[in-house]
């Protein structure tokens, strides 16, 4: 049947219509050639039976008078009859009277005889007829005749209706294939046109119809549909083209943008960046994707925490201050945004870098001083030429008014920045002061100019002895000078920064040193904020680590007093305990231990804040191997299959004591809540996952309750009761600890009743 | 029922077709006188149609078939009708009959016989040989010891009696119809 199916509509109209067509000749002759033959036997039975009439009826006489030669020669006259070739009379009583034979090997049938009939037997027919005269009965004529003729007739008969048949059939299958075209045909150009459509692409074909039956319709809506088609693909291809474009031309905007542009996860790690980040870092490589943004640069201390997603959507434009790896200081305009990245949640993060325009501000600073003293040489050249000439008084009328409001607009901004201005000139007379300066020295409402350093700011020893000081240097060498002061200003201890820069005229002489002063009392209180912490901490630290030892020795000594005596009675007094007390006892031993243990991990926990990593590369393969050997002597009893896939065998950068010790605490646990599964198996392979290396371990035990996923890494956080499974709930509290400290992540997945798999990341290299 | 048998032993020894010897040749000839009369057709005048009436067999002259006759025809019908058998000593005696059979007589008798027969619907059989010639319709003979009979055509033709071809076709046919 599934070769019909495939057969093409051709040869299934041919196939119908001569399978019909034959069918129906085949039914029609076979009637014709049935009814046939049955008539040429009903005549031949009819024959036969008239002359059995005529031959029973001559027999009357010879039977009632005992004539058998009469009834013999009666019948030899069947000789004239060619197709008979046997005839017998018999009497009533069934007994032979007369018989004529020209073939004795053919039998009598003795029930024809008995019930007179016909009968088709092999090659003859045998006929019997009760011989009746005047109603009465006097035996039965037995003639026996040749089918031969009559077979021979058939055969002729079937033969030609053969080749009638045969030439019919061949009409037929002219004509089918003739006709069937007219089916076919427009469906094969359909399938052929839909051929070079599918071969070439090429929608703009279309196919040209023969009628209007459904072959037609189905052509127009070919035609319909391969105009929409292509109506879409045109469609389609545009916008595919505005998609790569918008992406290509977004791409090339974000990796060429100047504005350093990231987006880091949750916890700081970089998911894509451009270049412009590498050089706001400082750095020459641009790849930092899948490294912390605190590889790129240091946040500011008391400003960590902004860097963190905050829940909003979109925070304002901040100004952020950073450390770059260099040490140098940035200053930045960011803007984060909360976005979803490959569906975690992440931050963007777009930069704009304005240390530069922290810096043209002091340059600008710098160039004002400068266009002031121009300004004043000018000033001075002109009283000259006021003096000089007088006729051209309009003409200095009109520069000096020019250069009256050049001053004034550069006073307007000396005036209007956040540092203090002042200019001294080579005899310490005070040339120009802005309000911030005023401001600064607390000064407000006299005026120095005009004054010398020594009465101007008379009341600020330090200050002027220092400036005189400095200004000297600058004169002398003719370098700007930074410095820091610290000084009692209206009570108020005031840290200060000044830098003096030389004031040149147009000859290039020193004439004056300009000095721009700001107010780091705040930046100089956080700093001594720091200091004053980090002693704290240091001395924190200390009683700490009085603390541990305090714990390790003091605290675990009486533990083992505890437990070393308990055994002791139990050794020693076992025949007068009882066995309550003996079980209470084991319960103080077991206890004890437990504490013990308990102590040991908290000291482990607390050690691992403070001791520095030592990385080193190390073999995970031999690290596993060696760790599954230490604890299967522990768990020998359940004899659990420990699976060491090949992946195993890489390379890591790791502290080798403190990654041996999360797998001793990752596979011991795994043994552990494994215990009780008949078939433990435990499986440790490694696979790598967007770029990092993914350690994983995993066994059928019975696994935890997903909900609670969030408290497994919680120091003394058990989702089991401990007389169920022992341990002190620290275990992975450390191992959390040792990955996140190499920069790692550790997570879990379970089920419970069919196990659990711990996944952390490692560097690989 | 002793008479059922040997009835039905003739019967059957008949129609076998055995020897004379062992079975009574005027057995034979009493059934045959019967069966002639199965291709015999009286003249419509004769009502045999008629089956409450007896059909007559006479015998004229010496008995020959002893009572065989009797005890054959007190069962078997002719024409369907109950027979009945009559003994004729001289030709006066002769009355309406269907059947006559003629016992072995001189020729003298015989034409007496046959003058009173002569035009009557009277079938007329005898076993004597010459008689057919005279003008008896049908005459038993002996040839190859089995009982055969000749029948004379034209004598029957002129007693008005019709006969079958199929008996015709089994005897011996004296002055033949078509003959003349």
């Amino acid at each position: 049947m599934i070769k019909i199916k495939n057969l093409s509509i051709k040869s299934k109209l041919l196939g119908l219509v001569l399978s019909v067509s034959f069918t129906m000749l085949v039914l029609g002759f076979s009637f014709v050639i049935i009814n046939y033959v049955l008539t040429l036997k009903k005549n031949m039975v009819i024959n036969i039976m008239i002359n059995a009439k005529l031959i029973g009826e001559y027999s009357v006489a010879p039977m009632m008078f005992d004539q058998r030669e009469g009834a013999q020669e009666i019948l030899e006259k069947l000789q004239t009859i060619p197709s008979i070739v046997n005839g017998y009379i018999f009497y009533k009583n069934g007994e032979l009277f007369a018989s004529y034979q020209t073939n004795k090997h053919i039998t009598i049938d003795q029930n024809l005889i008995r019930e007179p009939g016909y009968l088709f037997k092999n090659k003859y027919l045998h006929a019997t007829r009760q011989i009746i005269y005047h109603n009465t009965n006097y035996g039965t004529i037995y003639l026996v005749a040749t089918t031969g003729e009559l077979n021979n007739t058939i055969l002729r008969y079937l033969f030609m209706m053969l080749i009638v048949l045969i030439v019919l059939f061949i009409i037929t299958y002219y004509l089918a294939l003739k006709l069937q075209n007219i089916i076919s045909q427009p469906l094969q150009t359909l399938v052929e046109t839909t051929q070079t459509i599918s071969r070439e692409s090429d929608y703009s074909i279309r196919v040209s119809k023969y009628g209007n039956d459904e072959i037609g319709q189905l052509y127009d809506e070919f035609n319909e549909m391969l105009k929409q088609i292509q109506e879409r693909e045109i469609a389609r291809n545009m916008a595919e083209k505005a998609v790569r474009d918008s992406e290509f031309r977004y791409r090339t905007l974000f990796q060429l943008s100047p504005i350093p542009i990231f987006v880091h996860s949750k916890d700081h790690f970089v998911f894509i960046n451009n270049a412009a980040i590498a050089t706001l870092g400082g750095q020459t490589s641009g790849e930092f994707i899948g490294k912390s943004i605190y590889d790129i640069i240091l946040p500011d201390i008391f400003t960590a925490d902004e860097l963190t997603p905050r829940t909003g959507e979109k925070s304002g434009l901040t100004e952020k201050k950073y450390l770059r790896l260099d040490n140098q200081i940035i200053y930045v305009e960011s803007v984060e945004s909360q976005i979803e990245y490959k569906g975690a949640p992440a931050a963007q993060v777009v930069f704009q870098d304005i240390t530069d325009r922290k810096k043209a501000e002091q340059e600008i600073l710098k160039l004002n001083e400068e266009l002031e003293k121009r300004v004043q040489i000018r000033t001075d050249q002109l009283k000259k030429i006021n003096i000089n000439l007088k006729k051209e008084i309009r003409n200095r009328k009109y520069v000096e008014k020019n250069l009256r409001e050049s001053e004034e607009r550069f006073r307007a901004i000396f005036e209007s920045t956040s540092d203090g201005i002042v200019v001294w000139d080579r005899n310490y007379i005070c040339l120009y002061a802005n309000q911030a300066f005023y401001k600064y020295i607390g000064m407000e409402k006299k005026k120095i100019t005009g004054k010398s350093l020594d009465t101007g700011l008379g009341h600020f020893i330090d200050y002027s002895s220092n400036w005189r000081q400095r200004i000297n240097q600058v004169l002398n060498s003719g370098q700007p000078v930074w410095a820091e002061d610290n000084t009692i200003i209206n009570n108020k201890q005031v840290f200060g920064e000044s830098i003096l820069s030389p004031i040149r005229n147009e000859d290039g002489e020193i004439f004056a040193v300009g000095i721009i002063y700001r107010d780091i009392t705040e930046r100089k209180l956080y700093e001594e904020k720091i200091k004053n912490y980090a002693a704290k901490l240091e001395d924190a630290n200390k009683e700490l680590e009085a603390f541990s030892y305090s714990v390790s020795h003091d605290l675990r000594a009486p533990l083992r007093s505890i437990d070393a005596f308990s055994k002791i009675v139990l050794e020693e007094e076992l025949p007068r305990l009882s066995d309550n007390g003996k079980k209470y006892l084991q319960i103080v031993r077991d206890n004890a231990k437990q504490m013990d243990l308990l102590i040991k991990d908290l000291l482990d926990f607390s050690r691992l804040g403070r001791k520095p990593l030592v990385k080193q590369s190390v073999n995970i393969r031999e690290l596993v191997e060696f760790t599954v050997k230490e604890l299967s002597t522990n768990y020998a009893s359940q004899n659990p299959a420990v699976i060491q896939e090949p992946s195993l065998d890489v390379q890591v950068k790791a502290d080798a004591s403190l990654l041996k010790q999360v797998f001793v605490n990752i596979i011991d646990n795994a043994f552990k809540y494994s215990s009780k599964n008949p078939n433990p198996i435990i499986t440790i392979g490694t696979f790598k996952q967007n770029n990092e290396l993914v350690c994983f371990v995993k066994d059928n035990g019975v696994g935890f309750d997903m909900r609670y996923a969030d408290k497994l890494f919680g120091v003394f956080q058990r989702l089991h009761r401990s007389d169920e499974f022992s341990g002190t709930g620290v275990g992975l509290a450390i191992v959390n600890r040792i990955i996140t400290r190499h920069g790692g992540k550790i997570w879990a997945e379970s089920e419970v009743n069919f196990g659990t798999t711990f996944y952390f990341t490692v560097s690989d290299n | 029922m002793r008479r059922q048998i040997i009835l039905l032993l003739l019967f059957c020894s008949v129609l076998i077709g055995n020897a004379i010897s062992q079975i009574s040749e005027y057995s034979v000839k009493a059934v045959y006188l019967e069966r002639f009369t199965r291709f015999m057709q009286w003249p419509s005048n004769i009502a045999l149609e008629d089956t409450t009436q007896e059909f007559i067999l006479g015998v004229i002259g010496d008995n020959p078939f002893e009572n065989k006759l009797e005890e054959i025809y007190t069962e078997q019908k002719i024409k369907n009708k109950k027979v009945k058998l009559v003994y004729y000593q001289n030709v006066s005696q002769i009355e309406e009959c269907h059947l006559l059979f003629i016992a072995r007589t001189d020729n003298d008798k015989l034409f007496k016989i046959l003058s009173y027969c002569s035009n009557k619907p009277i079938l007329t059989v005898s076993d004597t040989g010459g008689f057919g010639g005279y003008g008896v319709h049908i005459n038993f003979y002996i040839s190859d010891n089995k009982v055969k009979f000749e029948i004379n055509e034209k004598a029957l033709h002129k007693a008005g009696l019709k006969c079958s071809y199929l008996l015709l076709k089994s005897a011996r046919i004296i002055n033949p119809v078509g003959g003349f």
